[in-house]
């Protein structure tokens, strides 16, 4: 009765588990290939899942539901009838309802019914929801709009009638172009005809959105899986399920998120009732552009939450900087749809179709390019505003220039760099990290010691070269808006007293180039980054705070330091960070296996089981930080070290390295006490957001009991 | 919650053999399963207060007649939530056994067993289905005893499993739809 493959079946169920919807495919062919019989199972439990009744063996679940046993399906079978309608096939599920292709009894015609789940109609409002798109979308009729004709219902289930759009989803076309550009070579998606195809379907979608803006209705949930594209050609927008009506007040849910998360505006994150405007649907639409011409989601995070701060705070990569075959004009129009701020993006959808359409004839555009990314001589050349005859747009065009102007006078966005290295006149080098390779780019001349300026935030490395020793350096990430002090301070005693292994340089397995470097043979331990806190006034960790300095495991690694701790304790050691690149390096051999642990996804493990204390704990914090007490050991002790020596690359805890991702993560490298067995796969790159939102609700530095560091430095630096 | 320390204690008198150690050990665990279980019914009819009661009781006879070697608290509420799985099954069994012979007074553990039944079908079925996940991951199993037979919300099944929150949610999942797809007619 037993199933051989079970761990394998359960480790893709749980990964795959974590995904979005339409990455599982693309996931699942890379995992099995061509074992079906595996593929199967994974995708029957799946499907499990996915019909798996919400309060199906759920404890809390108060609200008795109807009487419906597991498995009772609530998929309509084929040839059941509804009113007039014979069902043929499902189409597609979503959040909230179902859609079938049905025929008309008569007249023969193929529709698409939008059927209400039988449960769902015990909700009094989602059925009143579901009339009133009914009800919004029969007063839309536009080419671009999935027209509705008919509303019913037949033994308790609702349902709506609908044309059949015979083809894909927008999001079905882009997973396909992710799956082309993985599998044949020179990426598809950067050629000029699929930037210009995804421009043109987006105005379109624009111009839709417009029709319907002038009809009063705001669609608030704009995204690739709610746009049709007939034939694969004609994009048809539909799912007006969270639509809201302007001019119907009453019709508005108070404070209710609506609409899906990484395409959500800030506005409607906010929940701002009466912030929703068309303007809201730009944001989502500029999204979708950027979207479809990097194929990725410019503000998804991790989690839910994370989407959300993203699509509040984080400032998507420029677009002409992650797609290099987009023209600087297109990644304007995006950037302009993206502003966080209504009143700085295009006032209409219309307005936005416009500057697409202009692009697409090579006219000059309306928008101008935000300030974050604006250069001084950039401005001069491209000042262009052309000035049309229609009053409105004129006022737009004036109204783009304001924002120009009061924007330009920002320079708070700079942050100060104070970079004194102790010997006058050292040369200082910078480097920046690339946005696409997430590397650190060329290092460019910056000043001389002592060095005092502004910098634009970002990712920066410093390297100062004094002459006879080596070179210093320092990394540190810049804050939009911050005002900081830094120092990148000069001790040679500090940095002579690491236990460091050199690296020789090379060629990385993936290809990249790296210069030697040194790494620090073991894990930073408390001890260590008390010597740090006591000398620099730094603060304390959290736990140390709260618990006091835990004196009896002062050897273990020290945890619960954020990514800023790190590179502050790194700056006042006189190195840094590693980055993910060099880590992995420094950890495979050279016939390219990892150690110590090998290929085997099964570690050698150097945790003992942990020990009761969690239990008496007061407080989550206190439990978390027993456990750790209890489930790491020192860092010097480990009868595995990787083959150049380094202690602790698989064990105790996951390391901080000096590589981010837009700024808002950081990549983390190894394995914990934490991890599941089937977590520990030491090959892959973990990625742990930058700042958390505290209980409180205050953004502040994320730190965990199961994350610490250790430090690097280059070798020697090659100008 | 009672005094963990003194429960070690007391685990190491048993495990010595000392029965005054096993009795003050099980009192307590009496008191802690009646909380296991009130959480499980709570914001229930009377008759559910009743049914608690009774599954505390049935649980913890049980247990004390185990030789069993305990040897933590966590594994002392794996065996707990083990022994109102079996409890419960058991009743649920014989439910059906009575229904089909002669009419009997109503058990107090009739609306505890009738309101898990209405999330999750007859229980004597997710037992077998359990059986069945027992040869694939009998920690998958003592999941779904500590969550959907002792009741107790995620997080502290993930603490006593000694997981993630976030590895506890997905197993969680895991473990619903292989029952989902068991119990499937």
């Amino acid at each position: 009765m037993s199933e051989p493959r079970w761990r394998e079946i359960e480790r893709l169920v749980l990964r795959a588990l974590e995904l979005e919807p339409e990455e599982i495919d693309a996931y699942l062919d890379a995992e099995c290939g061509e074992d079906v019989e595996l593929r199967e199972r994974v995708e029957r439990l799946l499907e499990s899942h996915r019909l798996c009744d919400p309060v199906f063996l759920e404890p809390e679940a108060r609200e008795r539901p109807a009487r419906r046993l597991p498995g009772e399906e609530t998929t309509l079978s084929e040839s059941a009838a509804l009113g007039k309608y014979r069902v043929l096939r499902k189409l597609g599920e979503g959040g909230m309802a179902t859609v079938y292709l049905a025929e008309h009894s008569e007249l023969h015609n193929e529709v698409a019914l939008k059927v209400l789940p039988r449960f769902a109609t015990s909700s009094e409002e989602r059925v009143a929801r579901f009339r009133r798109e009914a009800v919004t979308l029969a007063k839309l009729r536009h080419p671009g709009i999935v027209s509705v004709h008919d509303v019913g219902e037949d033994d308790g289930l609702h349902y709506l009638v609908m044309d059949y759009v015979e083809g894909p989803t927008y999001a079905q076309v882009l997973l396909e172009a992710r799956a082309r550009d993985r599998d044949e070579g020179g990426r598809p998606s950067r050629s000029r005809d699929y930037v210009r195809r995804q421009c043109d379907w987006i105005a379109r979608v624009a111009e839709a959105l417009h029709h319907a803006h002038e009809t009063g209705i705001v669609h608030r949930d704009v995204k690739p899986s709610n746009i049709l594209l007939l034939h694969g050609e004609e994009p048809l927008l539909t799912d007006f399920g969270v639509a809201k009506n302007l001019l119907e007040p009453s019709n508005t849910e108070t404070g209710q998120l609506a609409g899906t998360a990484p395409y959500m505006s800030p506005e409607q994150v906010r929940a701002l009732k009466n912030a929703i405007d068309p303007r809201s649907d730009v944001f989502s639409l500029g999204t979708l552009l950027y979207e479809a011409l990097t194929l990725r989601q410019p503000f998804r995070g991790e989690t839910l939450e994370e989407s959300l701060q993203n699509v509040l705070h984080k400032e998507p990569a420029r677009l002409d900087l992650v797609n290099r075959s987009v023209p600087r004009d297109l990644a304007t129009i995006c950037h302009k749809a993206l502003e966080k701020d209504p009143q700085h993006r295009y006032s209409t959808a219309a307005h936005m179709a416009g500057d697409l359409r202009s692009f697409l004839a090579g006219r000059p555009i309306l928008a101008s390019p935000p300030s974050l990314w604006r250069r001084g001589r950039e401005l001069v050349r491209r000042r262009r505003v052309t000035v049309l005859a229609s009053a409105a747009v004129v006022l737009a065009a004036a109204l783009v220039s304001l924002a120009l102007f009061t924007r330009a006078s920002i320079r708070a966005g700079q942050g100060r760099v104070v970079i004194d290295a102790g010997v006058p006149g050292s040369r200082i080098l910078v480097q920046r990290v690339d946005v696409e390779t997430r590397d650190f780019g060329p290092r460019e001349r910056l000043g001389e010691t002592p060095f005092e300026g502004h910098l634009d935030p970002g990712h920066y490395r410093f390297t100062v070269l004094d002459g006879g020793s080596p070179p210093w350096e320092a990394s540190l990430l810049l804050r939009e808006g911050a005002d900081e002090v830094v120092r990148v301070e000069r001790v040679p005693q500090r940095r002579a007293s690491r236990d460091m292994i050199l690296v020789e340089g090379g060629l990385t397995s993936t290809g990249a180039r790296l210069e030697s470097f040194y790494l620090d043979r073991r894990e930073v331990s408390n001890r260590d980054y008390r010597r740090f806190v006591e000398a620099s006034g730094h603060p304390e960790p959290e736990p140390w705070r709260v618990l006091g300095f835990p004196e009896a495991q002062a050897e273990l690694p020290v945890v619960a330091v954020s990514f800023r701790d790190c590179q502050a304790y790194a700056r006042w050691a006189g190195v840094r960070l590693p980055s993910s690149a060099e880590w992995q390096h420094a950890m495979t051999r050279p016939d390219g296996r990892r150690t110590p642990w090998g290929d085997a996804v099964e570690v050698p493990w150097v945790a003992p089981t942990p020990e009761e204390s969690a239990e008496v704990a007061e407080s989550e914090l206190e439990a978390s930080f027993a456990r750790y007490l209890s489930s790491c050991v020192a860092v010097f002790e480990d009868p595995h070290p990787a083959h150049l020596g380094f202690l602790h690359a698989a064990g105790n805890v996951r390391e901080l390295t000096d590589t981010t991702e837009d700024l808002i993560g950081v990549v983390v490298r190894g394995a914990s006490w934490r991890l599941d067995p089937e977590e520990r796969d030491l090959h892959s790159e973990g990625f742990r957001p930058i700042l958390t939102r505290s209980d409180e609700g205050e953004l502040r530095p994320a730190w965990s009991v199961e994350l610490g560091f250790r430090c690097a430095r280059s070798a020697r630096v090659e100008e | 919650m009672t005094d963990d320390a003194t429960i070690e204690e007391l685990l190491a008198g048993w495990r010595q053999g000392s029965l005054r150690a096993r009795d003050e050990l099980f009192a307590r665990l009496q008191a802690q399963l009646h909380s296991l279980a009130s959480g499980l019914m709570s914001g229930q009819s009377p008759a559910h207060t009743l049914g608690a009661t009774a599954l505390v009781n049935e649980a913890c006879l049980r247990l004390c007649g185990e030789r069993t070697t305990l040897q933590d608290r966590q594994h002392l509420m794996r065996l707990a939530a083990r022994s109102m799985r079996q409890v419960l099954v058991d009743h649920a069994r014989r439910k059906g056994a009575v229904k089909r012979g002669a009419a009997e007074a109503r058990i107090p553990l009739e609306e505890v067993i009738q309101d898990l039944e209405e999330r999750s079908g007859p229980l004597v079925d997710l037992d077998r289905a359990l059986g069945r996940l027992e040869h694939r991951s009998p920690e998958l199993v003592e999941f779904v005893e500590l969550r959907f037979f002792a009741g107790l919300p995620l997080e502290e099944v993930a603490r006593v499993m000694g997981l993630s929150s976030r590895t506890a949610a997905r197993r969680w999942q895991l473990a619903k739809a292989f029952l989902h797809e068991e119990l499937r007619p």
